[in-house]
């Protein structure tokens, strides 16, 4: 497979030019980003790098360490330094292939990885992308998403809209111990109590902190909300933020169990042949012409709507579409001669699977890995969106879009950008497979 | 060709008795009481007796599902407590509306799908052919609810254009029958297109793949060496070849449509089965949530069968695949 055609040397130069212009932006805007909010992301890596000295010097302090809060942080934390990384080897790697028409050892590693990125196209990168800001929404959000502002004067406010804002933490009582864990718990401490109030009235006067437990003001100042807020006087893009992370942690965890079992049962159904395999072909034949959405529907009527019943009902409808085709792929697979010759020498039957027909089959369990991840990605923000998914006040897409149907008439925004997201995500996962499919010309 | 057509009727019996029995197990697999399922819970405990007695639901568990068979074939769909009125009656009078909207829908899909796709095919590999196709890649993939959503922003409150909800104005017994007609029309015409344009983008784009295969194909070189025009041609050669398979693809797209149906009566307040199916479900009203899931199971069955002898009565080199 030759990926590359042999006259199109100009197409690729400008390939890498473009590259290496995105890369160096991006680079650019997360360095933008990492100035402007310092404070946060400065916090995180000394809780982290504290955090973790301190396990290592005495493993039983880990009672003290508040995990369920902060382990949100240090997830940020590492995935800021993870886009710095591949960013940087983003801009390295366009020099490296250079090098690699000049035949260079090390180039040539560089050019393989590249080869392999390249293979991923724009639409799995779009998806990382995703992955990204789901991981580092607590830097890259510029509220908390519960966080009302001064209501009634913050609700509905457009995009763009100036407000001020204060930012505060409660004063820390004396810790015992030295330096080293006051140090910690002063971070800490910024990182989980950290309130933020905001006002659409200019200027600071209006806003107060609440002076009985001794707050202390960290931050005042100017702020734009890029998107508006809600109803409820939230920030919208801070709520988009955080939503990817339902979005994108529900499909994934479904598309990839269904892809799981619809593994499991293609290759029995592909291996077994015969009586096993027809009826398991006719079963799934029925389970396929049940109009999903009603039953999802049903299912959830009598199971109860929350998260966990949502991502097993979707596990259990989406499992079918990679059965069959795995099922197909198994059944063109075992006729070929390098199985045959396999089995000839008497290899076994679990070892036949997973040395030989598995590894075999991975562009199409990539395919509809990515297609199902599409379909789980709009089920559940239709869900949602019904308001049988994800339960307010914890944003997702879906539920953002079905609480701006009240008031679509005075504020299009709460419904327009939330969608544009949901979109963009569905729509990187079909380029993605479309890429996949056109360099593997299946 | 009609032992065929035999074949799959017996298929498509099967897939019936397969939906009813998914309903079934629904209440009895789960954990609780069917009787508080199928029975209002707000009921006396001699009063739930007496109706367990009456419904079989004090049966062993095979003979209630021969029951549950005989009733449902019947038509029986038991008793909306939340509707207080037979299930039967209740999706008698949403379905009338789900089908028109389907229908609507249908009719939007191929007539702008067909269209797309000739113009796609009149460029290709130009300009307007490649931005069709970026255009029809991102309309399909567009979620239902979303285009809905941009629908009634754009056209019933930024243009002030079309009604946003409800099937009639208000006040509207009291026009005219022309008026009348006119005023059913404009609140069909949005919902239809939330469900007919992501439907059309997937319908050009298959076209478009099929006419341009046509057009490879022998008999048109033999139709052009004739000295055919090309209206000629297309009208009789390469259009009708490519328009079969499109017809197969409504029918397994059906589900799709009723899905999505789903989700556009809940933003338009239409009327129809998926309403109702999702107002049921606030209301815990569990005979009715079972009623809408096994008539919604029929209609894409249906429209599979419907679908396939359709297009094999059009093409008799058919062979349907059972």
């Amino acid at each position: 497979m030759e990926p590359y055609k042999q006259n199109d040397r100009a197409v690729r130069a400008r390939g890498a030019l473009a590259a290496k212009v995105l890369s160096s932006s991006l680079l650019l805007l997360l360095i933008g980003a990492s100035y402007v909010r310092i404070d946060l992301i400065a916090a995180s890596f000394v809780s982290l790098v504290l955090s973790a000295l301190s396990l290592l010097l005495n493993p039983d302090s880990s009672a003290t360490l508040q995990l369920g809060g902060l382990l949100e942080y240090w997830i940020a934390a590492l995935a800021w330094l993870t886009a710095f990384g591949i960013l940087l080897f983003g801009i390295v790697r366009t020099r490296a292939e250079q090098l690699a028409v000049q035949g260079e050892a090390v180039a040539r590693i560089f050019s393989y990885v590249q080869e392999r990125a390249r293979l991923m196209g724009v639409g799995l990168r779009a998806i990382l992308f995703f992955v990204f800001v789901a991981a580092t929404a607590p830097f890259l959000a510029p509220w908390d998403p519960a966080a009302q502002g001064t209501l009634p004067g913050t609700r509905l406010l457009p995009p763009l809209s100036l407000v001020s804002y204060v930012e505060f933490v409660p004063t820390l009582k004396a810790t015992t111990g030295g330096a080293f864990a006051a140090r910690l718990a002063e971070v800490n401490n910024y990182l989980l109590n950290r309130s933020i109030k905001f006002s659409a009235i200019q200027g600071h006067a209006s806003l107060t902190v609440p002076s009985a437990d001794g707050a202390r003001i960290v931050k005042r100042g100017e702020s734009v909300l890029f998107l508006g807020s809600d109803h409820l006087g939230r920030d919208l893009l801070s709520r988009i933020m955080y939503g990817t992370r339902i979005s994108l942690g529900i499909a994934l965890l479904a598309a990839l169990s269904a892809v799981a079992v619809g593994t499991g049962v293609g290759v029995v159904a592909g291996i077994a042949g015969g009586i096993t395999e027809r009826l398991l072909m006719r079963l799934l034949d029925v389970l396929l012409a049940i109009p999903s959405l009603f039953f999802i529907l049903a299912v959830m009527a009598f199971l109860g709507t929350n998260v966990l019943v949502m991502t097993s009902v979707l596990i259990a409808l989406g499992w079918m579409t990679p059965a069959r085709i795995v099922r197909t792929e198994v059944a063109s697979l075992r006729e070929k001669e390098f199985i045959l010759s396999a089995r000839l020498f008497g290899v076994s039957t679990p070892r036949m699977i997973l040395a030989h027909i598995l590894p075999n089959m991975l562009p199409v369990l990539l395919t509809s890995f990515l297609l199902l991840f599409s379909n789980m990605v709009l089920a559940e923000a239709t869900l949602s969106f019904l308001g049988l998914g994800v339960q307010p006040p914890t944003p997702s897409w879906g539920n953002i879009i079905g609480e701006a149907t009240s008031y679509l008439r005075i504020a299009w925004w709460i419904g327009v950008f939330p969608g544009i997201a949901l979109s963009c995500l569905i729509l990187a996962a079909h380029v993605a497979v479309k890429g996949w499919e056109e360099d593997y010309g299946s | 060709m009609a032992a065929q057509i035999a074949k799959r009727l017996l298929v498509a019996i099967f897939l019936v008795l397969g939906v009813v029995t998914i309903a079934f197990a629904l209440l009895h697999v789960l954990p609780g009481d069917p009787s508080t399922r199928l029975l209002s819970p707000s009921l006396s405990p001699t009063a739930l007796e007496q109706l367990r007695t009456q419904y079989g639901l004090d049966k062993p568990l095979h003979i209630q599902y021969g029951l549950w068979l005989w009733s449902y074939l019947q038509g029986d769909f038991g008793f909306s407590f939340s509707q207080q009125r037979e299930v039967v009656d209740v999706l008698g009078d949403a379905l009338p509306y789900t089908i028109l909207l389907a229908l609507t829908a249908i009719v939007i899909e191929l007539l702008l799908g067909t269209l797309l796709a000739l113009a796609a095919v009149r460029t290709e590999n130009g300009f307007v052919d490649k931005a069709l196709s970026t255009g029809g890649l991102i309309t399909y993939t567009l979620p239902t609810f979303w285009i809905a959503i941009l629908l009634v922003s754009i056209f019933s409150y930024g243009l002030r254009l079309l009604p946003s909800s409800q099937v009639h104005s208000i006040g509207a017994d009291r026009l005219g029958p022309f008026q009348y007609a006119l005023d059913f029309l404009g609140h069909l015409i949005l919902p239809a297109l939330a469900i007919g344009l992501p439907g059309s983008a997937g319908i050009a784009r298959f076209l478009r793949t099929n006419l341009l295969k046509a057009y490879r194909q022998e008999y048109v070189l033999a139709a052009q060496s004739l000295g055919l025009s090309n209206s000629r041609i297309f009208r009789s050669y390469a259009f009708p070849n490519a328009v079969l398979p499109v017809i197969t693809i409504l029918g397994l797209e059906f589900g799709a449509l009723l899905s999505g149906a789903l989700v556009v009566e809940t933003v338009f307040a239409w009327p129809g089965l998926g309403r109702l199916a999702v107002t049921a479900i606030f209301a815990r009203d569990y005979p009715l949530i079972l009623g809408c899931a096994t008539v919604s199971g029929l209609g894409v069955i249906g429209a599979n069968l419907l679908a396939d002898i359709v297009a094999s009565l059009l093409d008799p080199r058919l062979h349907i695949e059972v």
